[in-house]
């Protein structure tokens, strides 16, 4: 007598995959056993795959184990593979209609794939007649309290593999991308509005936009989503080793506009494995906002705050950006190497605005290594020829403190602007075209020195 | 009906002949029949290396394999190719290891991609050259050196072990020891995670880089041993820095009075 149901009895076969696996999830519910395990073999198609044509719909309290399984987005199906029961339930947009308990466990060699790839995109959702893009996640959830996805291969994700909405109390842990950035927008995992309580471990792997984005934006979709009673910020998120390659994009991405909130943030271990002789670098390891995206306003001061990051290493073009606000945050210990060009920077210059207000941030233990392809090959620089800057502080306002600083060759170390003050302690320089541009107003305090131009 | 596919996975007790042969064609058919499990359940002591095909999972379920002489218990397909094989175009993928039970002996894997091991014990060491993406986790080891990651190996996540070893607990190091290469990787060794680890042996970590494989982009932290935490360049001596660069190492709990010891210059690296 086992304890789960099996989609491969034989009363469960259906038209095709979905039903009989839905069949199963019946069926585990009528019998109380509440879980079910698909195998590799899948006896209704004499096959080792299971086309997804219709998302499996999850209810509270459940288990799905998947057993050395591949599955894949049916060819021209636009539908996730897994998704609470109520996720596409307009009428049970509320709290009191919050699902519990779900539970998407690998054991063995798991994958699961987007297949070829449907043609819905973020610029044609819900437009020539195709439905919204969301349906292309690998996994979509939405308004769902206990949340466990535990060693899985996604692969070819069709649009962000793992989609939460308004969900909280998740663990997500162990999972490995393998995405071939043939479209936009191949994210890995996404927090959107109204998430909080994540625990996010062990992501790996190359996808084809962010790995982790937590963007708490209020987009068509999410506006039509509004679960009553939740509110929409995302906070107390713990990461820890998130190691992979965004192809253009973010490792770790913090964005949020219109009022909602970003906070209680603890990350540990940002490793870009983007790869340095063959492959164009990241865009960035680890950003904090964008003067993008809003609706109504961009976020303001007290809007993003306590923010803890440690342990970060990259090749990116800019290691950490950000925009905006950010108070009562530390970012320590930041390694950068091969073409990387800025460690901290403003962000999205080409779009203005992006001023960003500092209360109480500390940054320790920077370790700016990044060196030049030629300098590698042997090719003398001359000055302008040597870029990047590793302290661009040029639109922040407020105080910065810093703490242990180790610089290889760059061309600027510090700018300055007008309405900051950023305060040093521990600064070793091996080569810098220019130490600091600071503009009148603005203060560099090095050692408790003041310092001017130079 | 094939009643093996419906039954998701091979057992050794499927076959007769030796424990050798019992269990390779237990994978073998595992693999030629795509179930891509083995579940072993009786106790197994093999005459030479089982091989490993990619996408095999393995599940020791209360047994212990051991190996009758001086050989890997299991290895890859890779492990023995020939010259022609090393490159990155014949890479294997997708390896799991894991149950209830014992392993007596080594594994080694050359050569291979998305490697997890988890919940076992190991009596032997772990051997890991050009492999990448590797996840070690909940493991009790107890070897010589328990983990030796040798060159070409990149991106490993090591949490949770409980490591006894004679000598060093995990070794990286990219010396080569004979003409050895894998079209399209590096020679070093880099994105390695070690974490939360407690290893008994005179040295817990140890890294050894060469003149063509530095050690990079490291992170040890919370790692509990008796002897010394971390030794860089022990055997090397002085090298240049750049081969041991952006290595971060913090908290050790160690009762050495000097739980990190440097032998070489090193680039950028944050110890504590």
């Amino acid at each position: 007598m086992t304890d789960y149901i099996s989609p491969n009895t034989a009363e469960l076969i259906g038209r095709d995959d979905s039903e009989t696996i839905q069949n199963a999830v019946e069926k585990a519910c009528r019998e109380g056993l509440r879980k079910i395990v698909i195998p590799r073999y899948n006896m209704r198609a004499d096959s080792t795959e299971w086309r997804i044509a219709r998302c499996i719909l999850l209810p509270s309290d459940f288990t799905v184990i998947l057993d050395n399984c591949y599955m894949v987005q049916e060819t021209g199906a636009f539908e996730n593979i897994f998704a609470n029961s109520y996720a596409f339930d307009e009428t049970k947009r509320d709290i009191k209609y919050e699902q519990k308990n779900i539970s998407i466990i690998g054991v063995g060699n798991v994958v699961l794939d987007g297949g070829k790839h449907n043609r819905l995109r973020e610029k044609t959702t819900r437009k020539f007649g195709l439905p919204t893009i969301w349906l292309n996640d690998i996994m979509f959830w939405l308004n769902v309290n206990g949340l466990r996805i535990e060693n899985i291969n996604i692969q070819h994700q069709r649009y962000w593999a793992i989609n939460h909405v308004f969900t909280r109390n998740v663990t997500l842990k162990n999972i490995h991308f393998y995405a071939i950035p043939h479209v936009n927008n191949m994210d890995g995992i996404d927090l959107r509005v109204g998430c909080n309580n994540f625990t996010i471990e062990n992501i790996t792997g190359r996808t084809g936009d962010d790995v982790v984005a937590l963007t708490s934006l209020w987009g068509y979709s999410e506006k039509k989503s509004i679960i009553a009673g939740k509110d929409p910020d995302i906070h107390d998120v713990k990461m820890r080793n998130i190691k992979g390659d965004p192809d253009r994009c973010y490792c770790v991405r913090l964005l949020n506009h219109d009022g909602n909130k970003i906070y209680n943030i603890d990350i540990d271990t940002i490793m870009d494995t983007s790869d340095y002789v063959s492959k164009h670098r990241i865009n960035c390891a680890f950003g904090m906002g964008s003067p993008v995206y809003y609706k109504v306003r961009p976020m303001a001061e007290g809007e993003l705050y306590n923010i803890k990051v440690k342990n970060i290493s990259t090749r990116a073009g800019d290691a950490v950006f950000f925009n905006y606000a950010l108070r009562d945050a530390e970012i320590s210990n930041i390694h950068t190497f091969g073409d990387n060009k800025n460690m901290f920077s403003p962000g999205m210059k080409d779009n203005g605005n992006s001023d960003c207000v500092f209360d109480n941030v500390k940054l320790k233990h920077i370790y700016y290594g990044a060196t030049q392809k030629e300098i590698i090959g042997g090719k003398e620089l001359s000055d302008d020829a040597i870029h990047g800057t590793v302290f661009d502080f040029s639109r922040a306002k407020g105080e910065i403190e810093i703490e242990d600083v180790n610089v290889d060759t760059v061309n600027t170390v510090f700018k300055v602007g007008s309405e900051a003050t950023v305060k040093v302690h521990g600064l070793k320089i091996n080569k810098a075209v220019t130490e600091r541009e600071i503009e009148a107003g603005g203060k560099l305090i090095i050692e408790g020195e003041e310092k001017h131009n130079g | 009906m094939d009643e093996m596919k419906l039954r998701g996975f091979v057992t050794p007790e499927d076959f007769s002949g030796s424990d050798t042969e019992k269990l390779q064609s237990a994978i073998d058919t595992a693999k030629q029949k795509d179930i891509c499990k083995v579940i072993i359940k009786c106790d197994l002591k093999t005459e030479k290396t089982i091989v490993l095909p990619p996408l095999m999972h393995i599940v020791l379920d209360g047994a212990a394999i051991s190996a009758s002489g001086d050989f890997p218990i299991f290895a890859n397909s890779n492990y023995y190719a020939d010259k022609f094989h090393h490159s990155y175009s014949f890479i294997e993928d997708m390896f799991f290891i894991e149950g209830k039970g014992a392993i007596n002996g080594n594994i080694d894997f050359y050569n291979a991609y998305r490697v997890v091991i988890q919940n076992i014990e190991i009596n032997g060491s772990l051997g890991f050259e050009f492999t990448t993406e590797v996840r070690l986790e909940n493991l009790k080891i107890n070897g010589d050196t328990a983990i030796n990651i040798k060159r070409g190996s990149n991106n490993f996540i090591i949490e949770h072990l409980s490591v006894t070893a004679k000598d060093i607990g995990i070794l990286l190091d990219t010396k080569e020891t004979e003409t050895d290469y894998v079209i399209g990787k590096e020679a070093g060794i880099d994105e390695i995670i070690i974490k939360d680890c407690e290893i008994a042996a005179p040295t817990a970590i140890a890294m050894e880089a060469d003149s063509d494989g530095a050690i990079f982009n490291t992170v040890i932290d919370n790692i509990k041993t008796d002897g010394t935490g971390l030794t860089v360049s022990k055997r090397q001596g002085e090298l240049s820095p750049e081969l041991y660069r952006d290595i971060t190492a913090t908290n050790f709990i160690s009762k050495k009075a000097e739980p990190i010891k440097l032998y070489s210059k090193t680039k950028h690296c944050y110890f504590s």
